[in-house]
């Protein structure tokens, strides 16, 4: 009987407690996001990248899209505008025209997160990244100037680097890519001497640090600076360097075309200028 | 033991039927509301408060970085509802003669927070690519801009800190005077040259609080406070501060030191004066350092640079009769070529060979564009009262024949700087055996007072013992 009180007592204590109500009406403050009152800037970018290409701009400082660990400042909103056109004409148009609409709306980052200034790391300098396909983040956005067609291309740069990481991402290169350098890859690539990435087969020091880098590093140098450029760049760097520049270039060239349909170069078979041309052209005219 | 369970029974009851209170209730809130719901009434009311200061704010923060171009930035901004702030500022000329836009949002961080969520001037201090020449690669300034909201910021002004690196930010709100001087007439920057003049005459700004004696160092952006503590060594603070549009000094953080409490240097029409308790303390010109003068090897300063050109101007002159005489025989006789000119003296304490301090005299003097120097070695003694005097004079070895365009060039040039400065014994210097008489002065080492309006630093002098009234000055160094 005692026993059958204890349970009886206990059951209305417990069951007490599990009647509280959640207010429906409460506020989850932040849920959704945040919000602010559109500009004429905000309606632009809604136009010219959500609508078309599923895109979203973020551009106002947002301390946890970045390293918490650096000092950063956001974004002039006058850049804003400058950058993304640039992009919009030297990225997202060539691409298009070489593989239509459907490509970039299916595998153009779904987040550009923009940021003033670059991330200084004690020696070397982060000028964007990328996470999961998904985000791509602008660094020293303030420091655009489309006067200054060296800062467009380092900027842009950035921009067909993380695009890259996407696409092998998505399908990878040939393990072939791997051997060329292979005894040349380096985590401490930074302090290498600036000397030894060329003839090593490399475009950049940075190239050095893998072979997802090295990939998508080529990729973008050729696109930014033009194939003369890469000649010329092949020239300079020695026998040796240049062979391996020459095959990294064949890869490319077979990856772009075997599995996305892209004609990297131009070709003479009626298909007009590849991919590099119309980038050319694009920072060209810009 | 049966008891026990009846009460515990009882209160288990009491208990289960006291949290039957099936219906929802605000009272259920300690506050009268749910977290996120007063975080949010938070946030419309810091908003609201911003937006609806007719003439803006003020908003002056403090750099960690404490350097030359650190210290306390100034802004003036004008909120708008729809998220948007235009702003000026007191970096340059051109930041606090033209407006600029961009956007500003309160969010809700471990503190409710103010951020400036586009690029403006108050970005600039914390730019880690150095706007603002000075500060750090990577760091700029070290300040902030996402700024912690908390607390009553009803007033006409309240404190807040920054997010990151927690640098002190006070918000003033702008009268509509204020506002038309930063709109129309470059304010924020036209008031740190006003007060910067009422500053120039002091030129050791003092304040004694009864015994205790601070003296001020006021720059545009940092001030900083000396003293002497417990233990009779120098203490000095520094603080960022800035210009008000009354002529006030603020410190963006009080100097605390015991029961000595102050945030503001008060102009009050014709002075300067800090205000602690209701008392109110003037600050004057206490003419020279207040701490004593430290000058040696190893101490605070050990080169006396005496340069006629930058003490004696047509404003007034800190180098004087008799020593003054002195120094013009001494350019005098170095003139005897047309091209040739005296440029400075320096006194410099060093150590020999022997590890033994000695006295070196630098004479700095320029023919046509080329510059010379001539040196000379003291042998430096110093008596029971501290007083130091010099004796056996030597050229240095090397700069005869070469540096000093001739062995004659040193007593042709200073003979009687030499003798103004040996104590003892007579020596011969030169190709022509120049005999230099002894002048027996001993020399106290003290601050000497800058009469010079314009120039900087502390000044030291040499002055004759006995006859004060003669001393050598100069700027000091280490």
């Amino acid at each position: 009987m005692k026993k059958i009180l204890y349970i009886m007592v206990l059951t209305v204590t417990l069951l007490a407690c599990a009647k509280e109500e959640l207010n429906p009406d409460a506020i989850l403050l932040g849920m959704g996001g945040d919000t602010w009152e559109r500009t004429e800037l905000d309606d632009w970018l809604h136009h010219e990248f959500v609508v078309p290409y599923n895109m979203e701009v973020k551009y106002k400082w947002d301390p946890y899209e970045f390293d918490l660990g650096h000092n950063f400042v956001p974004v002039d909103e006058p850049q804003v505008k400058i950058l993304m056109t640039a992009i919009k004409k030297i990225w997202i148009e060539p691409y298009i025209e070489k593989a239509g609409e459907t490509f970039i709306k299916r595998f153009a980052p779904k987040r550009y997160v923009l940021v003033g200034s670059f991330q200084y790391n004690g020696g070397t300098i982060t000028r964007g990244f990328a996470e999961g396909g998904n985000k791509i983040a602008i660094l020293g956005v303030n420091t655009l100037d489309l006067n200054d067609k060296s800062i467009v291309r380092r900027v842009l740069r950035t921009v067909e680097h993380e695009f890259g990481h996407t696409l092998h991402q998505t399908v990878l290169y040939p393990t072939e890519w791997q051997t060329i350098c292979r005894e040349s890859y380096t985590g401490s690539w930074s302090s290498a001497p600036s000397s030894e990435f060329g003839p090593a087969g490399f475009v950049s020091e940075y190239a050095r640090a893998n072979p997802d880098e090295d990939f998508v590093e080529t990729i973008a140098y050729i696109l930014m600076y033009g194939r003369e450029w890469f000649e010329d760049y092949m020239v300079s760097v020695g026998t040796d360097g240049a062979a391996k520049l020459r095959a990294k270039e064949n890869i490319i060239v077979a990856y772009f075309k075997t599995i996305w349909g892209i004609d990297f170069y131009e070709t003479y078979d009626g298909a007009g200028d590849g991919l590099v041309e119309l980038t050319q052209a694009a920072i060209d005219r810009l | 033991m049966k008891k026990t369970v009846y009460y515990l029974i009882a209160v288990m009851l009491l208990l289960g039927t006291a949290s039957c209170d099936k219906e929802y209730d605000k009272d259920q809130y300690l506050f009268g509301a749910g977290p996120d719901e007063r975080l949010s009434a938070a946030l419309a009311e810091y908003q609201s408060v911003l937006c609806e200061a007719p003439n803006g704010w003020f908003i002056a923060i403090g750099t960690l970085d404490r350097g030359a171009a650190g210290g306390a930035y100034r802004f003036w901004a004008q909120f708008t509802p729809n998220n948007r702030v235009v702003m000026y500022g007191d970096i340059n000329a051109t930041t606090a003669a033209t407006e600029k836009e961009s956007s500003y949002r309160l969010k809700a961080m471990q503190l409710p927070t103010l951020m400036f969520d586009s690029y403006n001037y108050i970005h600039w201090p914390a730019d880690p690519a150095l706007v603002i020449p000075g500060g750090s690669y990577g760091a700029g300034l070290t300040s902030d801009y996402d700024i912690h909201l908390s607390g009553d910021i009803r007033g006409d002004e309240f404190k807040a800190s920054g997010r990151v690196h927690e640098c002190p930010v006070i918000f003033t709100k702008a009268t509509a005077e204020e506002r038309q001087a930063v709109v129309n007439a470059s304010g924020l920057v036209a008031i740190q040259a006003t007060v910067e003049a009422l500053w120039e005459p002091l030129k050791y700004p003092t304040v004694d609080i009864n015994d205790f004696r601070i003296q001020l160092s006021i720059g545009k952006r940092l001030s900083s406070f000396s003293y002497i503590d417990d233990n009779g060594a120098v203490q000095t603070v520094t603080i960022p501060s800035f210009p008000e549009f009354n002529n006030d000094i603020r410190l963006t953080e009080p100097f605390e030191y015991k029961d000595i409490w102050f945030d503001r240097i008060r102009w009050n029409g014709t002075g300067y004066e800090l205000n602690i308790g209701n008392t109110a303390y003037p600050v004057y010109d206490f003419g020279v350092p207040f701490y004593p003068l430290e000058f040696g090897v190893g101490k605070m300063y050990r080169i006396l640079t005496i340069d006629r050109a930058a003490l004696n101007t047509a404003n007034g002159n800190s180098m004087l009769d008799p020593f003054l005489s002195v120094y013009t025989a001494a350019e005098a006789g170095l003139h005897t070529s047309a091209t040739r000119d005296l440029d400075r003296l320096l006194i410099i304490f060093e150590l020999n060979d022997q590890s033994v301090e000695q006295m070196r005299l630098r004479v700095m003097y320029h023919s046509g564009s080329t510059n010379y120097l001539g040196e000379g070695i003291f042998k430096l003694n110093r008596d029971d009262d501290g007083n130091v005097y010099f004796t056996d004079f030597v050229i240095a070895s090397g700069t005869v024949g070469s540096n000093m365009n001739g062995a004659n060039t040193g007593p042709k040039m200073a003979p009687n700087v030499l003798s103004y400065l040996l104590y003892s014994g007579t020596s011969t210097v030169g190709a022509s055996a120049t005999v230099i008489p002894p002048s027996g002065n001993k020399f106290k080492i003290d601050w000497a007072p800058n009469l010079t309006p314009g120039l900087t630093g502390n000044l030291g002098g040499f002055y004759v013992v006995g006859n004060p009234a003669s001393y050598i000055p100069g700027t000091l160094s280490n």
